[in-house]
């Protein structure tokens, strides 16, 4: 859960995350960003009433690369 | 009869919300928006031309418009008017379940017998240890073995007999070497596979267009490399960082066991000296390193990476490198490269390796600057695996051409070198190929426009990052291709 705006996340806003039923926050030390864990939906009812919040599920990204790879060994 | 060019529709708006405000656009800004009703609209360029914006809908004066404009148009629109945001417009569909499909698995060699092969340096025959070897005996149906060679230089490939025709041959080294290509070859128990060393004095790619930077060239800018990590390098001057993988150290911005981060902070920032070391495009600049990618990770979270950009801003970087995309786009990382933006930080980012006539995301938002990759002939070795990379279309100068594997598409703001890179690795030196090296090819070079820019604003607001992002398309030569596959162009420091 991102927090958009010109400044950091209100700890009013984080109190009520914090307080979501079987919702853990994993890492709170950014000035703008929450990992929780969750089911999603509650999270996207809690952001309904959260204005500036955005929520999202955590998604990875490789690592680029252009090399050529095998997907099947030979017939 | 000549054919009016195809036009796509977009939605221009302010960078936050849907209607200008003093607080969300500079007044430049304002104006244009404002003049765009309803109907027919020529808009002057820069260069003396000009493009045909059909404005269909309007959110009242200060909103948003629904336009139609072709793509190629996009890239110049977006550089005059780098406040507000040309998103394509998007048709939602209902979110049926996919059907079922049968992939077919070819029968596994349950007895294959291993070719052993041997790589070397052709200069002095020595083994090269940890190279990449990947055989193709049918590359169309990507079948072949694959597999790292050990210290000996010496690897087991299965491909079932001892000896067998291979469609294609490539091999990747680490370090010191350029990679190979061999088309058409037999290869046996026992064989040998010679590669070319690097000299740190050759004139590839990044060097032919940028050369090597001056001392001193974007010196007071700070850049942000968001990526693997950054070793430390006899080339390299680490100013600080964060890894901001959860669970990891924050301290330990150094590399996560992937070379990629460190080779990207060389091409931007790197300070030694050919024959002995080597030469980024803005070897003056503050380099930081953000870790996203956590210890020997193939894959970094959109949270750490959302995480590197904000903490990055707050470190005051001008410009935030991000050599890594691809997958659906994601809120978080949206906000983050218009806070960023907002902020007076720019976020310039890699297309993509697809080969596709797609920009991946972050690339694809428009609030970052999209780069894609450039190829010159003759600057790398003819059978090094970058000749798989020439493609047509060719520049104005022939030997000029966009990477086989560079993504395109009207979101494209840049293009930079990114065919055949030598730069700084933890431990060496090595080439790669990709966007990731295109796009801090182009962030020295803004970086070194950056700090020509006395003018430029300290306070940190949405019209220093426009400013930066008009200078910095401003500066760019067009190459001759059509702007869906270079932008604006290749940036050009100035001299």
């Amino acid at each position: 859960m991102r927090f958009a705006g010109d400044r950091g996340k209100p700890a009013a806003d984080l109190e009520r995350i914090r307080r979501l039923p079987e919702a853990i926050v994993l890492d709170a030390s950014s000035s703008r960003i929450v990992l929780v864990e969750s089911d999603e939906q509650p999270l996207r009812d809690l952001v309904e009433s959260l204005p500036g919040w955005v929520v999202a599920p955590e998604q990875e990204t490789p690592v680029p690369d252009t090399r050529k790879r095998i997907r099947r060994p030979p017939a | 009869m000549t054919e009016a060019p195809t036009a796509d529709q977009y939605v221009l708006l302010p960078m936050r919300g849907m209607r200008a405000t003093e607080q969300t656009l500079p007044p430049e800004g304002r104006e244009f928006l404002q003049s765009m009703s309803e109907g027919r609209r020529e808009v002057a360029i820069p260069g003396g031309s000009s493009v045909q914006v059909d404005v269909l809908d309007s959110i009242g004066v200060d909103g948003a418009k629904l336009v139609a404009l072709p793509p190629d148009a996009v890239a110049a629109v977006r550089a005059l008017q780098p406040g507000l945001r040309l998103v394509p417009v998007v048709y939602y569909a209902p979110a049926a379940r996919p059907r079922a499909q049968v992939v077919t698995v070819a029968p596994l060699a349950a007895v294959a017998p291993g070719i052993r092969l041997r790589v070397v340096s052709d200069t002095g025959g020595e083994p090269v240890a940890g190279a990449v070897v990947v055989a193709f005996t049918d590359f169309a149906a990507n079948e072949g073995a694959e597999g790292v060679t050990d210290a000996q230089g010496q690897i087991s490939l299965a491909l079932g007999a001892p000896s067998v025709r291979l469609e294609r041959l490539y091999v990747y080294p680490n370090t010191a070497m350029w990679s190979l290509l061999e088309t058409d070859v037999t290869v046996s128990n026992g064989g040998e596979v010679e590669l070319h060393p690097i000299e740190l004095d050759y004139t590839d790619g990044l060097r032919h267009y940028y050369g090597n930077g001056p001392d001193g060239a974007g010196a007071g800018v700070k850049v942000a490399v968001v990526d693997t990590g950054v070793d430390p390098h006899p080339d390299l001057v680490i100013d600080g960082g964060e890894n901001t993988v959860t669970g990891e150290d924050p301290k330990d911005f150094g590399s996560n066991g992937v070379p990629h981060g460190t080779h990207v902070a060389g091409i931007i920032a790197a300070r030694g000296t050919p024959p002995s070391g080597i030469r980024g495009v803005a070897p003056g600049v503050t380099l930081r390193a953000y870790r996203v990618f956590a210890k020997g990770a193939s894959g970094a979270s959109n949270f750490a990476i959302a995480k590197a950009m904000d903490r990055a801003v707050a470190d005051g970087c001008d410009l935030i490198n991000m050599s890594l995309g691809g997958g659906p786009a994601d809120p978080v990382l949206q906000t983050a490269v218009a806070d960023a933006r907002a902020a007076g930080s720019v976020c310039v980012v890699a297309a993509g390796n697809d080969g596709q006539p797609k920009v991946s995301f972050p690339a694809s938002d428009d609030m970052a600057l999209a780069v894609g990759a450039l190829g010159r002939k003759g600057t790398f070795p003819r059978d090094s695996s970058e000749i798989d990379d020439i493609t047509p279309p060719f520049g104005t100068d022939e030997d000029d051409f966009v990477a086989s594997f560079s993504n395109t598409g009207p979101e494209l703001d840049l293009i930079g070198p990114g065919v055949g890179i030598i730069s700084t690795v933890p431990g060496g030196y090595a080439e790669i190929s990709g966007t990731s090296m295109a796009c801090p090819a182009a962030t020295g070079s803004a970086a070194r426009i950056v700090a020509s820019m006395p003018s430029l604003s300290e306070k940190r607001d949405a019209a220093r990052s426009a400013a930066i992002v008009k200078a910095v398309a401003a500066s760019a030569r067009d190459l001759g291709f059509a702007p869906v596959m270079e932008g604006n162009g290749l940036p050009e420091p100035p001299e």
